[in-house]
């Protein structure tokens, strides 16, 4: 991928999983932890550039949560619940255009 | 006096769960400037807290994930096969996270040889008069 120099530090990937285990016996390995803020890091940027995409397509000059919103079903299939902030808004036009999703 | 300990409690873990969101926030941003310094687009404040909302919520969905995973291997330590698994779903994501899987471990051999080269030279140079020492002690 493209060269960038911020990530999510170990420590802060290591409390964000710890804050949702249900058994508090369970432990991540440092190399676990690294992978994980990988996949993060992955999962940020590929918002950023599709929802940027989207706003392109749009001819906006700015990203707004609109955007963003057409987008995320992309990233998060049927796993993720929608944030509720998100779901008011999609409760007011209940058919969100979809745009070409980008290929790869 | 329980229910104000209580409360007490739960309001810690609030704050702690407002100081993460924070410092995912902080990251998403720096990414975001990242991701759109190349192009004419701005991404909006609300949209930047958007996506760390967002992402805050996916740490749920991996969390959970990745404690069943180890658990289903009958293990109670999360490795990176578990975190490949979470991948699965993508293709060209596993090949990712599998170069980088990679990469991690390669860094890891590296740094534990020169350690142990490290460590080799100096117990080379403590071990010397430390025997010398222990003649002396027998004489």
């Amino acid at each position: 991928m493209e060269a960038t120099g911020a990530c999510f530090r170990k420590e802060l990937v290591s409390k964000l999983l710890h804050l949702h285990f249900k058994d508090e016996k369970t432990r991540v390995s440092g190399d676990a932890l690294l992978l994980t803020a990988e996949l993060l890091k992955v999962f940020v940027v590929e918002a950023a550039i599709r929802s940027i995409r989207q706003a392109q397509a749009e001819d906006l000059p700015c990203v707004d949560v609109d955007q963003l919103e057409k987008v995320l079903p992309q990233l998060t299939a049927t796993r993720l619940p929608v944030p509720t902030v998100l779901q008011a808004r999609s409760q007011q036009h209940a058919v969100v255009p979809h745009a070409t999703p980008p290929s790869g | 006096m329980e229910e104000e300990e209580e409360g007490a409690e739960e309001q810690q873990r609030f704050s702690h769960q407002q100081r993460l969101k924070a410092a995912v926030h902080y990251t998403v941003g720096c990414l975001c400037s990242e991701a759109a310094a190349d192009t004419q687009v701005q991404l909006s404040r609300q949209a930047v807290a958007a996506i760390a909302e967002v992402t805050f919520r996916q740490c749920e969905n991996f969390a959970k994930d990745l404690e069943m995973f180890a658990r289903h291997a009958r293990r109670s330590t999360i490795n990176t096969e578990d975190v490949k698994l979470l991948a699965r779903r993508s293709n060209s994501l596993l090949k990712y996270i599998t170069e980088k899987n990679e990469e991690i471990a390669q860094l890891n051999t590296e740094r534990k040889t020169k350690k142990k080269k490290k460590l080799e030279a100096e117990n080379k140079n403590s071990v010397e008069p430390a025997e010398a020492g222990g003649v002396e002690s027998e004489n």
